[in-house]
């Protein structure tokens, strides 16, 4: 059946060439055959996260090519772990943090490894015991506060809810977001039984619940709020970019929750061998170097540099931490009293 | 009204194009299946008393009240802007039209801030008042209530209202509205008797997808919810993210699509009595006539395009005005400058990339948004020919995946394919434009007169070239239908998150990435990149010509 | 030649059934009401619908199942169906081109038909742009171009207006006669049929009722319908019917006539006789073949004058069934007869008419 019309052939040429490109998008992705596959979370793997400074550094080092495979945030790579179990393809398990790693031990998916380098981290860092998982780099939940909008900021958690800092404050989500979870660990760590009675105080002065850290942090940085829930390094990212100590974390008295992040090499991998030489990497002085300005976290080895714009991160006095049996559940509750009717 | 179409060769095309169909429906729907397996396989948690407690029930409830009411509001501004873009010619009017890309092409994240920016308490629309009026609280403080969600909704989506209605409108043959005139009949009811009927349908259609639209919506919800926003996704997160729960997950994403497609069975219901109930249907080959504006028309139009220019374009600039403004330099708000540009295009101090990051995501949104959209016509077109003849049935069918969200679809491709597959990204986003292609070729279909393709086969043209004709005369649709497919797999990120790895990111990703990392004036750049990317295919579209 | 037999679909409303034949270069003229299935039996033959069974013979070679684009038969629309985007010369050169024919040669079919249908001009010309008479030859002029080897017409004419189509009616038979094609043109306009046709199919609830040459039909139709149909004058079903020698006598509810019949089944039949046939007598004129009618109404036509009356009961009473098509009140019969021109009755005046036998016939009515 001939087609006399130039449009059929002209469609025709399109979808050739289109198929030529979709084939080609394969060309573009890295496709060598890895020798070690690092699952980890969307930031880690991105431009400005840490992956990409590693990954080179440690094939410098060891030879080994690296692949690391982002499956989402920190919940969704242990969610995906867990569904996988046996049949993944990961060697290594980068970003279970402390609210995850519970979970994570329970699942006896990983081996016990203690990295070269080991026993000059902290002892209030390591979380297990074993060296199922191994911390590689850590954190403080704080307020963050825009010094240019707000004259007089908090000094505690209580200062938070007074009422000239009624709808100043932007909170994330506890039931989408990893720092909203952090921050009613905070809560519970310095109100124990009251935090309920603490978050109804707390209402007048949030702004919003964002449903994540980038959406509120965006808010935060626009101008519609001049507090914002997040890490306190930050300002050490605004010294180091845009040369401005405008915004700072703050000191609460009540003392800041940490968050530490984990590694852990998996029972089941495939390059066992390389996966220790990678633990040994991440906890070395070539690794923890890159962490500090990818992360913007604390390397866990206390002799890494840190480097100039850190001195305006904030390192508090009081450290708080809360074992994250539960929270996931109170995390609903939490939600609901903020949004309960006025 | 269009005679019967020609009779089908029985066996060959009907199984043809049931195959097409199938197969279209299957590849749509196969994340679902991989959610169902994954919530119905042992280990559950006994989700279901879960799911009926009030709870869960309350954000039902609160979804759907938030749709219908932000449906309503897009409706609002929507039907009097399309009356006008159906009538009058007037500059801008091109512009006007192809602002209906925007929902689908700008990511939400960007889509808050610019309306924050403008209606915020610290909002420029909030100073100006202050200002002006010497006040010392700022005025409009709505927008982190369900009244913000209402105003922010519908001033996202009314140009999918405006771009549907007006396109139905402006072909719409005038005599039923001058007959009713001559009988004395105000113009206003005259409108009512003579076209309302004829626009019934695509009102409906296009209250159904921003319904839809607004269902899906997250962050927007989320934010200016006024801590009581809480939509289905945020169980959907909770449980995969915080939780770690992928099963649990996967049964809310499922209870959710349900009552999408219940959405969209009604979409289908309305449709259907509308239709039959109609006068005649505005035909592909009327002339647009449009006329300049005069007299208390031009009134209307001038204080539309000042309530538009203020309350619409107002975020869209301030966003615009982000992305010019470099910060640096201690507490000052920032100069205008274009250094985020240069930062987005020339990539990383230091960086040994030849060509920058955000080069390369442009390059990967044009290698994944032109295939998408080529076969996204494509299969479209295939489908709208197949399901001319077919029962209702099957014209629900291909609107299914409608009710299938990014969210849950990019959920159900990372389970069937768990390592990702940059390469199948185009198919995963022709498959989510599919739907959109498909509806508005069919029913552009539906207006042609079957007698030119009848002629062409009796002058000896075969089944395909007949075809090939009717694509010819609904050319300005499928041109349309194009340019829409590019703009939405363009701005698509689900998919291309959870199938991309490798270092392969387009430009919604990479517009993410840039969120998560402190980077936001940089990232109102490469979103300003964006909507100018599509916003320029549609008007390149509409500047092709609209007429038949 | 076109030999068509036993074609038939069921619709829903009823049913289609037609065979019949069409020689070489002739053109029939298919005529019937709307609804009678006219169009879809040129559909059936063009290959758009599907028959349920028959056979469709062109040439000797069998029709059903080929599709449309194989059988080489044209139709022409009733809404001329010309390719929007297309300008008149395309259209035209449509069907040639599909067929493959070389650039040169199509330009110069288009330029020979174009001349012949008298629109060289328009052939750069947008269709949309056109009238209605130009239209119709456009069309007219792509079937042909395609030479195939059957035209069918679909009411061609009937979205123009009365005098455009008494002025084009001629045109189409020459041209299609010039072209020697075999030609079926579906109509409801009987003068239409009668100008342009070699014979005339006349149609009726999807059967061919009568088959004629345009003379035959017109001054003797063979069926109560066709006298109905053709407008030939009253048709009238009697009371009753009795055989008298070779001929009949038809009791009706106005008067008694002597008229000739068919051999059997006289008794399912109506009474015709043409309009111009009944001469004006005396009022006191009696015996057979005689009515008295009163003047309702009284139109000039042209050559003669169209006379409604309503006539007065006769001998015999009327039927039920009779008196309720009459319009108006009970047992009253109105027809229309056509009178000379110098006849001028007045509303209202009582005359009386009487039919030769020799007019009058019994005509069976069709099913």
């Amino acid at each position: 059946m001939r087609m006399s019309h130039q449009r059929p052939q002209l469609f025709f040429l399109a979808s050739l060439i289109a198929l030529a490109m979709s084939l080609s998008i394969t060309a573009c992705t890295k496709s060598e055959a890895p020798e070690l596959v690092v699952y980890t979370y969307d930031s880690f793997v991105s431009e400005w996260g840490a992956g990409p400074k590693l990954a080179p550094l440690f094939e410098a080092a060891t030879g080994i090519k690296l692949r690391f495979v982002s499956k989402g945030d920190g919940g969704q790579l242990l969610s995906a772990l867990l569904l996988e179990k046996d049949r993944s393809e990961a060697d290594v398990v980068l970003g279970l943090d402390n609210f995850l790693a519970p979970k994570a031990l329970a699942s006896s998916l990983f081996r016990a490894y203690e990295p070269s380098g080991y026993a000059a981290i902290p002892a209030e860092l390591k979380l297990d015991a074993k060296a199922r998982l191994v911390p590689y780099d850590y954190g403080y939940f704080a307020i963050v506060w825009d010094s240019a909008k707000l004259p007089s900021p908090p000094a505690s958690l209580e200062d938070l809810t007074k009422g000239e800092y009624a709808k100043k404050l932007i909170l994330l989500d506890p039931r989408t977001s990893t720092p909203g979870l952090g921050f009613l660990a905070w809560t519970k760590a310095v109100y124990g039984a009251g935090w309920k009675d603490y978050w109804r105080r707390l209402r007048p002065s949030v702004l919003t619940l964002a449903p994540g850290w980038d959406q509120g942090y965006g808010l935060f940085t626009s101008g519609e709020a001049p507090l914002v829930l997040s890490y306190a390094a930050d300002g050490a990212y605004h010294l180091e970019y845009e040369k401005t100590e405008r915004y700072k974390a703050l000191p609460f008295s009540d003392g800041l929750l940490r968050q530490v992040e984990t590694a852990g090499i998996l029972a089941k991998a495939k390059h066992p061998g390389n996966a220790e030489k990678f633990m040994d990497f991440l906890v070395s002085e070539t690794a923890q170097r890159e962490l500090p300005l990818t992360q913007w976290m604390y390397p866990v080895l206390p002799s890494a540099s840190l480097p100039e714009s850190y001195r305006a991160a904030l390192k508090p006095d009081k450290v708080l931490e809360l074992d994250p049996e539960g929270l996931v559940e109170e995390a609903l509750e939490a939600a609901e009293l903020l949004s309960a009717a006025k | 009204m269009p005679m019967a179409a020609i009779a089908p060769r029985p066996g060959r095309a009907r199984i043809v194009s049931g195959l097409v169909l199938l197969a279209y429906s299957g590849a749509a729907l196969a994340p679902l299946a991989a959610i169902y397996l994954l919530s119905s396989a042992e280990g559950g948690s006994g989700l279901g008393p879960a799911l009926l407690e009030p709870r869960m029930l309350r954000s039902i409830a609160f979804t759907l009240k938030q749709s219908a009411a932000s449906t309503l509001a897009a409706l609002a501004i929507g039907i009097p802007g399309a009356a006008l873009v159906a009538r009058y010619r007037f500059p801008g009017r091109r512009a006007l039209k192809a602002l209906s890309v925007l929902p689908f092409s700008v990511p939400s994240v960007l889509v808050v801030l610019a309306f924050a920016l403008f209606y915020g308490r610290a909002g420029h629309l909030n100073r100006f008042l202050m200002a002006i009026f010497g006040l010392s609280e700022p005025p409009i403080d709505f927008l982190y209530g369900f009244w913000g969600i209402v105003l922010v909704h519908g001033f996202y989506e009314f140009p999918v209202v405006l771009q549907t209605v007006g396109e139905v409108w402006e072909r719409l043959p005038r005599e039923r509205e001058q007959a009713a005139t001559l009988l004395g009949a105000r113009r206003f009811r005259a409108f009512l008797t003579g076209s309302l009927p004829s626009l019934a349908p695509s009102i409906a259609q296009a209250a159904a997808l921003c319904f839809l639209l607004c269902f899906f919506s997250f962050a927007v919800v989320m934010v200016f919810g006024g801590l009581a926003g809480t939509t289905m996704e945020v169980e959907v997160y909770r449980r995969s993210r915080i939780e770690a729960d992928a099963r649990g997950a996967a049964l809310v994403a499922l209870v959710e699509t349900a009552i999408a497609l219940g959405a969209v069975g009604l979409l289908a219901l309305c449709e259907r009595s509308a239709a039959s109930g109609s006068a005649r249907a505005p035909s592909a080959g009327n002339p647009v006539e449009l006329r300049r504006p005069r007299g208390a028309a031009l009134l209307a139009l001038l204080a539309y395009a000042l309530f538009l220019a203020v309350f619409f374009l107002g975020p869209m600039l301030s966003l615009a005005a982000q992305a010019f403004t470099v910060r640096s330099g201690p507490l000052g708000p920032g100069r205008p400058g274009l250094g985020n540009f240069a930062r987005l295009f020339s990539g990383l101090p230091g960086s040994s990339a030849a060509s920058s990051p955000f080069l390369a995501a442009l390059r990967a949104t044009a290698l994944t948004a032109i295939p998408a959209a080529l076969a996204a016509a494509f299969f479209g077109a295939a489908g709208a020919f197949a399901l001319r003849r077919a029962g209702g049935a099957a014209k629900a069918l291909a609107s299914l995946p409608l009710a299938v969200s990014g969210i849950v679809a990019s959920l159900g491709w990372s389970l069937i394919l768990p390592r990702g597959d940059s390469a199948l990204i185009p198919l995963v986003q022709a498959l989510c434009a599919m739907p959109y292609v498909l509806r508005s070729l069919a029913a552009a279909l539906s207006t042609l007169e079957a007698s030119p393709a009848e002629a062409a086969r009796t002058l000896g043209a075969g089944r395909l070239a007949a075809a090939a004709l009717e694509l010819r005369a609904i050319a300005p649709s499928l041109l349309s239908a194009l340019a829409f497919a590019f703009a939405a797999s363009a701005g698509e990120m689900n998919a291309a998150l959870a199938l991309g790895q490798g270092g392969f990111e387009t430009i919604p990703v990479y517009l993410y990435r840039l969120t998560s990392a402190h980077r936001f004036p940089e990232a109102c750049a490469a979103g300003l990149v964006l909507a100018a990317l599509t916003a320029t295919a549609f008007a390149a579209k509409e500047g092709r010509g609209s007429r038949a | 030649m076109l030999e068509v037999e036993a074609l038939a679909k069921a619709w829903p409303d009823f049913e289609l059934e037609a065979g019949f034949r069409l020689r070489d270069g002739e053109i029939a003229a298919l005529l019937g009401p709307s609804g009678c299935g006219k169009s879809t039996l040129l559909r059936l033959l063009a290959g758009l619908e599907r028959p349920d069974r028959g056979s469709i013979r062109l040439d000797g070679r069998e029709l059903s199942g080929l599709p449309p684009e194989k059988r080489g038969v044209g139709l022409v629309f009733q809404d001329f169906a010309l390719f929007p985007g297309m300008s008149v010369a395309r259209n035209i050169e449509y069907g040639p081109r599909r067929a493959g024919l070389a650039r040169a040669d199509r330009a110069r079919l288009v330029a020979s038909l174009a001349a012949s249908m008298e629109i060289g001009g328009l052939l750069g010309r947008n269709p949309a742009s056109l009238s209605g008479g130009e239209q119709q030859r456009v069309a007219l002029a792509r079937t042909l171009a395609a030479s195939p080897r059957l035209v069918l017409l679909d009411e061609p004419l009937s979205s123009l207006d009365a005098s455009l189509r008494r002025r084009l009616r001629v045109g189409i038979a020459e041209r299609l006669r010039a072209a020697s094609v075999m030609a079926l043109h579906v109509t409801h306009d009987v003068e239409e049929a009668l100008a342009v046709a070699d014979r005339i199919f006349l149609m009726g609830r999807g059967r061919i009722v009568e088959e004629g040459s345009p003379e035959e039909l017109y001054a003797r139709p063979a069926t109560a319908y066709g006298a109905r149909f053709l407008g030939r004058g009253p048709v009238i079903r009697p009371s009753s019917v009795e055989a008298i020698g070779a001929a009949y006598k038809a009791r009706c509810g106005f008067g008694d006539f002597l008229c000739a019949g068919p051999a059997e089944g006289a008794a399912a039949c109506s009474l015709f006789f043409p309009a111009e046939a009944p001469r004006f007598v005396g009022l006191e004129t009696g015996g057979d073949n005689v009515a008295r009618a009163t003047v309702l109404g009284s139109v000039f036509g042209g050559r003669f004058r169209r006379i409604s009356l309503a006539c007065e009961p006769g001998p015999t009473p009327a039927l039920p069934a009779e008196a309720s098509r009459a319009r108006g009140g009970p047992a009253r019969l109105e027809i229309e007869l056509e009178a000379p021109v110098g006849l001028r009755p007045r509303v209202g005046e009582r005359v009386a008419f009487r039919v030769a036998p020799e007019d009058c016939i019994l005509l069976p009515e069709t099913p």
